[in-house]
């Protein structure tokens, strides 16, 4: 998502030499759309990832509620 | 196909893992002062554990390698029958599928007794998380049952009962919580960090600790609580608490905030983040996040007693949206910047 952009002049009033953009990490992406990531009734989601290590404890460091965030 | 993603990512997307957050019981026999809960749903109803059963039994006989069962509440012990129920069925289903069992429950462990910890142990629910809130004079003000008495006591019971169990697979967080008056007491010199030092974490690794600080989600009364303003302004304060630990000669395996310092830890995926990740409500409702449990924004489907999951694709995207857009603060909390301010 763009943030913000700012025109390089030489001198004000004159035609733009450049365009900074400022732009969040969202901007870059993952690969994934939304619609791979809906969600059929067997609670499957459209894209297959293929094989996955499983997770260990992970949520033994959650710090919102119990089970898990470690952010709230 | 492979989208060469990250493994974080892909451990949030795959179909090969699943976590079910379900509150077995939304009621509570405490009234901690600063809980956000209302606790209006009440127990889980029969027809919504069958629903479950019948998802999990679907989806382990297609291909699942590892099932996260969390229970959560309310008190997911005071539905215990129901508890009984479901990690009975789980177990025996996971058994039968080969799928990698990964079970857990947030309790006060005040309902926890030998005989439910063994049938919990011997089917494949081994982490606990078990909050003190400070010594006993403070805990006891703040996490009172419903009839006003303190809880202190019998949850450290609790704690030594499984200290005392042969059940290797264990593994017990002790969650402490402060804010920003009490965490001084903590590290005093025979305080409650020492005390649980050498009476649970030290020679058993199945024992470990977390710190918390207490933050204002908005129920409760809050009554003695001094709330830090900002999770920033409590950073001070958890530096001090590992320290604390740190010198006492905790192992980094028993507190992974040693290793991970106090900063905010890129990469971290909330499971409210995950698409395959969802709480499911004692009345069959299914959710995201355990926080904001009475945001309707939170409600993003139901489970039927058939076993399907039906969920609402718009409002479920906005809680994985950073599996998208690849934005580390909506993958850590996507309730920020959605049912809260970002």
């Amino acid at each position: 998502m763009e943030l913000a952009s700012v025109e390089f002049r030489s001198e004000p009033g004159s035609e733009p030499q450049g365009q900074l953009k400022l732009v969040t990490q969202a901007g870059h992406g993952t690969g994934l759309s939304f619609e791979d990531l809906r969600v059929d009734p067997a609670g499957k989601v459209a894209v297959d990832v293929g094989v996955v290590e499983a997770p260990g404890r992970v949520d033994s460091d959650s710090s919102c509620s119990p089970v898990v965030n470690k952010n709230c | 196909m492979s989208l060469g993603l990250p493994s974080n990512l892909a451990a949030a997307v795959t179909n090969r893992g699943l976590k079910l957050i379900v509150n077995s019981s939304e009621q509570c026999n405490l009234r901690c002062v600063y809980c956000y809960e209302s606790f209006t749903l009440g127990h889980m109803k029969s027809d919504v554990a069958t629903g479950i059963i019948r998802f999990i039994s679907r989806r382990a006989a297609d291909g699942l390698d590892w099932l996260e069962l969390e229970f959560f509440g309310g008190e997911p012990l005071g539905a215990w029958n129901t508890v009984k129920y479901l990690t009975g069925e789980v177990h025996e289903i996971c058994e039968r599928h080969g799928v990698h069992l990964i079970g857990g429950m947030t309790t006060n462990a005040t309902l926890l007794n030998p005989d439910r910890l063994d049938w919990l142990a011997q089917h494949g629910i081994t982490g606990f998380q078990i909050t003190l809130d400070g010594p006993r004079e403070v805990h006891d003000a703040r996490r009172v049952s419903a009839q006003k008495t303190g809880s202190f006591d019998v949850i450290w019971q609790r704690l030594e009962m499984m200290r005392a169990s042969d059940h290797c697979k264990l593994d017990v967080t002790i969650r402490v919580h402060f804010d920003a008056r009490s965490w001084t007491g903590l590290i005093k010199q025979g305080g409650l960090l020492d005390k649980i030092v050498e009476t649970f974490l030290r020679d058993d690794p199945r024992f470990k600790l977390h710190f918390n600080s207490l933050n204002n989600w908005g129920g409760g009364s809050g009554e003695g609580v001094q709330f830090f303003a900002s999770r920033r302004q409590s950073q001070p304060a958890l530096e001090k608490l590992l320290a604390h630990i740190r010198e006492a000669g905790v192992d980094p395996s028993q507190a992974i905030q040693l290793h991970e310092g106090t900063a905010d830890e890129a990469g971290y995926v909330c499971y409210a983040a995950r698409a395959n990740a969802f709480v499911i409500r004692s009345d069959g409702g299914v959710s995201k996040c355990t926080v904001a449990l009475d945001d309707a924004r939170n409600l993003v489907g139901r489970l039927t007693t058939d076993g399907e999951l039906i969920i609402d694709h718009e409002p479920h995207s906005k809680w994985v949206r950073g599996l998208v857009t690849g934005d580390a603060s909506a993958l850590a909390c996507p309730a920020k910047g959605h049912v809260w301010p970002g």
